[in-house]
């Protein structure tokens, strides 16, 4: 699976209409795009941090398929009608990957969070494996969290050089803003990566927080397949 | 006990350089201590091994430092975070006296599943 996501900030001038109309095209292009099996694109919700105002995220079937597609010539065009005019969207963070280790299953509908990290500090082979290997192992310990995926990045751009996405799905708010931050194996354990106090400390404190309501399965059903859901 | 009143201990220990334990005290004390209060922890014990100041080996040091539950640790946090100045005490002044140093969270045992009825 080959899969891309924006955090989209439009220009903070435009009024509700221009944002409702930027949010049409922006859907059009997407249904437009060839080979896409699923497509997310939802205003973020309040309490995202670096986020925007939109969450947009596709999913190829493949990377060759999902490179040709975003090459094409029609999506090509549409991106750059939609996101070249910093009078109208002021900034983009944009993440691409294939390399992804996820299990769970999703609720179906519910709450979608994605964080983008940079994990820029003294980042050798083994503090990656570590950190990777303690994130994914939340999801044994949070029970809120329904599905969920850490993906490295093949293409990033925007605020940082973003290494890692990190994406869960719950059925409701409560999942995330309850059990996921107050849960002792995040706040006592997993941060200590994101923590400058500490000396494990690994990803820039710039870091996407971003979640949106769904009323569709957005992290990949194949890859539920592929991993059992965690005890 | 609801979780936000568990008292949560964060601990820093610390093993300075040689001859740089009483130095390293002093900076802190004056550099990091105040800033860490103010972001709403309690220094509950100061202490120091061996009791004496050894001028060519090394001091080990610990801070035991505590925070109301889960919401004061992320109170903490987030306003650390928010100041470049404190990774640059980490990484820079103190680093300059430390040879090692761990920090760890701890909570009583009996306050395990309180803490994890989230």
């Amino acid at each position: 699976m080959f899969e891309a996501l924006k955090l989209i900030t439009l220009a903070p001038q435009l009024g509700p209409a221009e944002r409702e109309q930027f949010r049409l095209a922006l859907q059009a292009a997407t249904a437009a795009l060839p080979s896409a099996p699923r497509a997310l694109l939802e205003p973020v919700l309040p309490g995202s941090y670096n986020a925007g105002d939109f969450i947009w995220r596709v999913s190829f079937v493949d990377e060759r398929a999902g490179r040709r597609a975003l090459a094409g010539g029609s999506w090509r065009d549409a991106e750059a009608q939609l996101f070249a005019d910093r009078s109208r969207v002021a900034q983009v963070e944009h993440v691409a990957w294939e390399r992804a280790v996820g299990g769970g299953r999703s609720p179906g509908r519910g709450i979608h969070r994605v964080a983008l990290f940079c994990a820029n500090q003294s980042p050798s082979a083994e503090r990656l494996a570590k950190f990777a290997a303690e994130t994914v192992a939340m999801p044994q310990h949070i029970r809120s969290i329904r599905s969920w995926q850490l993906a490295t990045t093949s293409d990033a751009d925007g605020s940082r050089p973003w290494t890692h996405v990190w994406e869960q799905e719950y059925t409701d708010l409560e999942g995330l803003t309850g059990a996921y931050m107050m849960h002792p194996y995040h706040w006592a354990h997993v941060d200590r990566w994101f923590d400058p106090e500490w000396p494990e400390w690994l990803v820039d404190c710039m870091l996407c927080h971003a979640f949106c309501a769904t009323s569709a399965p957005v992290i990949g059903s194949a890859l539920s397949q592929a991993c059992p859901p965690t005890a | 006990m609801p979780a936000s009143s568990i008292t949560v201990f964060v601990v820093d220990d610390i093993t300075t350089k040689p001859g740089s334990g009483a130095a390293f005290m002093e900076a802190c004390e004056r550099r990091y201590v105040p800033d860490a209060k103010a972001r709403g922890l309690t220094l509950l014990h100061r202490l120091v091994s061996p009791p004496v100041w050894l001028p060519d080996q090394s001091n080990r040091l610990l801070f035991v430092w505590t925070a109301p539950g889960a919401a004061g640790v992320w109170a903490a946090k987030l306003a650390g975070r928010a100041d470049p100045l404190l990774a640059e005490w980490w990484q820079g002044e103190a680093a300059a006296f430390i040879e090692s140093r761990t920090r760890a969270v701890f909570a009583d045992p009996a306050d395990i599943a309180a803490l994890n009825h989230v």
